[in-house]
């Protein structure tokens, strides 16, 4: 019972000087610690926020084990970039009912964050947004790569996203003939 | 794994993806449905359109239906849609001497032009100029009515009287064709439900037939229109 009361205790201590803190340490899933404002991730990010209000962060660094430095490297780049500019009143309603809110165009310093990034930077950061839950992250690296797909052909698309065209001839051609429109810039 | 790779194999990534495609290049969103299977089926698949819709609120100007001026029959180019944008309607030839009466939702209304004293024929049709999908309709039996002044015809979606709709994704479903003609003492009003595209004969669920062409009493859509 005394052990246990003790336990009780420190735990507290702990929750409450953890609470204290105005940072918090992130671990990625090779191991690398990142610090991020504490207010700027419960804003951004769904994921943390709940992590946060529920105690589960950890001190010595709280395991994402599904993001690897460099997304998370960006991760917290962006939470605190996003910390110190002044949050638009269409950001601040834009993440009250995302699913269904109009789409906010990025910002002009937004904007600068996605273009300095790789090619795979940008995906790994689109997947580290969408684990998180950091919708407007998600929307600012989605959008970019939607402008990466601008003007380019089916086959263009396919060599952007690795991805194998499962179409016979016979059923492309259809589609395009039917859609010639769509095709006449190619 | 490649990281693009990756993300084009979530599906939800991907839809978040298309979803940012611009409304205003409809030929975006067609390129990205050829790219495989899985992408076509994320595009095509049911809600996509109406999360689109919501995201980019406003519809963008595509292009625009014209005609000629009543009772000048060649006061307008025969083809009736003027494009803005890259996108081309399918199946445009309407044929001869038709043109677009009018157009909600994404379906067009096509007939002869209605004219002060003219004939009483219609040769009413309905069509989607994305899909290229045209519904011939039955002749309205305006001819009973001798004289009539004048005649025009909307088309509308089915739940628009109740305000059931918000038209988001309603352009494949249930629709209503009003036929409206008056002379000086008679107003006449023909309702024509439609069941979808690709129905049989569309069923006629009212005509009415009244002596003071003011009080005619269509719900609230068409009373605005007569008014």
């Amino acid at each position: 019972m005394e052990v246990d009361k003790g336990k009780g205790e420190a735990e507290e201590t702990r929750k409450v000087a953890e609470a204290d803190r105005d940072t918090v340490t992130l671990k990625s899933s090779d191991g690398k610690l990142f610090e991020v404002s504490k207010e700027a991730a419960a804003r951004l990010s769904t994921v943390l926020a709940g992590m946060i209000a529920g105690g589960s962060i950890d001190d010595n660094g709280t395991d994402l084990k599904q993001i690897g430095s460099e997304a998370l490297e960006n991760v917290v780049d962006y939470c605190n970039k996003h910390a110190n500019s002044i949050p638009s009143a269409a950001l601040i309603s834009s993440s009250i009912s995302f699913n269904t809110a109009p789409f906010k165009e990025p910002e002009e310093w937004e904007r600068k964050f996605v273009d300095r990034l790789s090619h795979d930077a940008l995906f790994d950061l689109v997947e580290a947004a969408n684990f998180l839950g950091m919708e407007r992250l998600l929307d600012v690296t989605c959008h970019k790569i939607s402008e990466m797909m601008k003007g380019k052909s089916p086959d263009q698309i396919r060599e952007v996203f690795n991805i194998k065209n499962d179409y016979t001839k016979e059923e492309l051609e259809e589609i395009r003939q039917e859609l010639a429109w769509a095709f006449y810039d190619d | 794994m490649d990281p693009a790779a990756a993300v084009a194999g979530m599906d939800d990534l991907v839809e978040e993806v298309l979803l940012r495609s611009p409304p205003d290049e409809p030929a975006h969103l067609s390129r990205a449905a050829l790219v495989c299977r899985r992408w076509c089926r994320i595009v095509t698949g049911p809600g996509f359109r109406r999360r689109f819709r919501e995201r980019h609120r406003a519809p963008p100007m595509l292009g625009f239906l014209h005609r000629p001026l009543p009772n000048v029959p060649h006061s307008g180019a025969p083809c009736g849609f003027a494009p803005t944008a890259s996108f081309r309607p399918r199946n445009a030839d309407l044929g001869g001497g038709r043109y677009a009466l009018d157009s909600r939702h994404g379906r067009v209304l096509v007939g002869v032009l209605p004219s002060v004293g003219a004939t009483s024929e219609t040769r009413l049709a309905v069509w989607d100029p994305v899909t290229g999908e045209r519904m011939e309709l039955p002749e309205p039996p305006l001819a009973r009515e001798r004289h009539l002044f004048s005649w025009n015809s909307v088309v509308l979606c089915a739940s628009s009287r109740d305000g059931a709709c918000d038209h988001l994704d309603c352009s494949r479903g249930q629709f209503l064709v009003v036929v409206c003609g008056h002379n000086h003492s008679v107003a006449v009003c023909l309702r024509l439900l439609f069941r979808g595209w690709g129905m049989d004969n569309p069923t006629m669920i009212t005509y009415l037939r009244q002596s003071d062409k003011r009080a005619v009493l269509t719900g609230d859509v068409i009373r605005s229109w007569l008014q």
